[in-house]
Order: structure tokens, then C-alpha cells, then sequence
């Protein structure tokens, strides 16, 4: 369901270490497009997991939480959710056109 | 202006008119308590609402930018007050919390609460519960059309 923040992490360290390239692309002054993209995942991770400890809370002491938290929550995951798949998807599409460049 | 902070106001407004409900509840649930732990019959309760805002409390005309606010953070509650209009009197020489002497002697002090009141506060209350949500359902398709466009 959720995903842990160690996979972000990995996922992290496989991209920079991979490839020096990414690196050297880095402007320090600038954020990188992946810094950009891995602190949306962050972001977006972080909601997903507020969504669920709240839910969590919701089964196990109904009173402590207001229905419409958890609801609020959970909506607000899935639009980080959405919003992550777009950028993702224009990022492949934009990837794919350079592909096919002849 | 981020991303959910209107999803975010709104949801303050949510939680208000939850505990407005939660004290209507216990005003009709106590219409007829004539006794409480201080003393004379229960008194009817009400939210008192104010605003909620972050970041500096102060104005100076030094730091003018320090005077927009922007569209402030939502509403919170203040606190719960109780109503100290007059008890409603009830003649019933037999019931046990009857005044014993005096000019008011055989009567019964019962809550002010009016039931009618506390329904009509109870449908503005969800009333406004589900202006909140509409906000939010508003909020949420504005994002949705955001997401959409060049798609």
C-alpha cells in the first residue's frame, strides 16, 4: 500500500550513483529535474503514509478522529498520487519523442 | 497558496461545525437536566468561533508587506460558553430538586434550552458542514482540470 521511505531512498541512490552524468548535470543554484521529481515522490509518499496512519487510527479508536480527516487525507494522497503520475507520464512522452527523433 | 491549503481551510471549517454538532447534541440531550456538578439545572452551551491565523500577529507600517495576511488559514474555536439566560420555571412541588422556600418556592428549575432553536442550529450547523465539503469537492475538480490540460 504505502511506500516506504527506504525505497525512495534506493531508488535515490541508484539513480545519482548510476550515472556521473546526473551529477555533473546538477547545477548547484538550480533544482535538478530529478531532485525536483524524488522531493514530489517524497512529498506525495509522506501524504500517502498520513492517510494511512489516520485510517489506522480510525479502526482502532474511532473518537479520536474526525471521519472527514481521514477522508481529507486519503483525497489529498491521491491527488499528490495523480499529480505524480502526470509529471511521470509527460517525462516518458517527452522521452519517447526524443526516441523517435530520426 | 499551495497545493491543498484550500482542501485545508476548509477542513478547519469541518472540524468547527463537528463540535457545533457535538454541543447541540449534548444541549438536547440535556433539555431537562435539573441537576449538575455546579449546582442548579444544566445551562445551554455554544461554540464561539474565531479566526485562525499563522505567522505575525503584529502590524507596523515599517514592514508593510507585514500587513497582507493573504486569505488567512481557516477558522478555530474559541472556546464553549454557556448561555446564562434565565432557567426555565416549571411548577412541580413533588419533583426532588423543587425550590423549598422562598418567593419561588414549588418550582422547578429546568435548562434554557429551547429544542427548536438547538434543531434549527443543528441544519445550519450540517449546513455549513456541507458548504466546507463543497469547497473541497471544488478545489479537488480545479486540481483535476489542472492535471488535465495539454493532456
Amino acid at each position: 500500500m504505502t511506500i516506504s521511505p527506504v525505497t525512495v531512498d534506493n531508488f535515490r541512490s541508484r539513480i545519482v550513483s548510476s550515472d556521473e552524468m546526473i551529477d555533473n548535470a546538477v547545477r548547484p543554484e538550480t533544482a535538478s529535474f530529478e531532485q525536483t521529481l524524488l522531493s514530489a515522490f517524497d512529498k506525495m509518499n509522506s501524504k500517502q503514509q498520513a492517510a494511512d496512519s489516520l485510517a489506522q487510527r480510525m479502526i482502532v479508536d474511532p473518537e479520536s478522529v474526525d471521519v472527514h480527516d481521514v477522508t481529507i487525507a486519503m483525497a489529498e494522497a491521491g491527488l499528490s498520487l495523480k499529480m505524480a503520475q502526470s509529471i511521470i507520464d509527460r517525462m516518458i512522452k517527452g522521452w519517447n519523442e526524443i526516441t523517435t527523433t530520426r | 497558496m499551495g497545493l491543498f491549503t484550500s482542501i485545508n481551510i476548509a477542513a478547519t471549517g469541518m472540524s468547527a461545525e463537528r463540535l457545533r454538532s457535538d454541543v447541540i447534541s449534548d444541549n438536547i440531550a440535556n433539555a431537562s437536566t435539573t441537576r449538575t456538578q455546579d449546582g442548579g439545572p444544566f445551562k445551554r452551551s455554544r461554540v464561539v468561533l474565531g479566526q485562525r491565523n499563522s505567522g505575525v500577529d503584529w502590524r507596523t507600517p515599517f514592514v508593510p508587506g507585514e500587513r497582507d495576511r493573504g486569505p488567512g488559514t481557516g477558522v478555530k474555536v474559541v472556546g464553549v460558553e454557556k448561555d446564562n439566560a434565565e432557567a426555565r420555571l416549571v411548577y412541580d412541588p413533588t419533583h426532588p430538586d423543587a425550590i423549598k422556600s422562598g418567593p419561588k418556592a414549588g418550582y422547578v428549575e429546568y435548562p434554557n434550552v429551547n429544542i427548536v432553536t438547538e434543531m434549527v442550529d443543528l441544519i445550519s450547523a450540517s449546513r455549513s458542514y456541507e458548504a466546507n465539503s463543497s469547497v473541497i469537492q471544488g478545489s479537488k475538480e480545479m486540481f483535476m482540470r489542472a492535471l488535465e490540460i495539454g493532456r
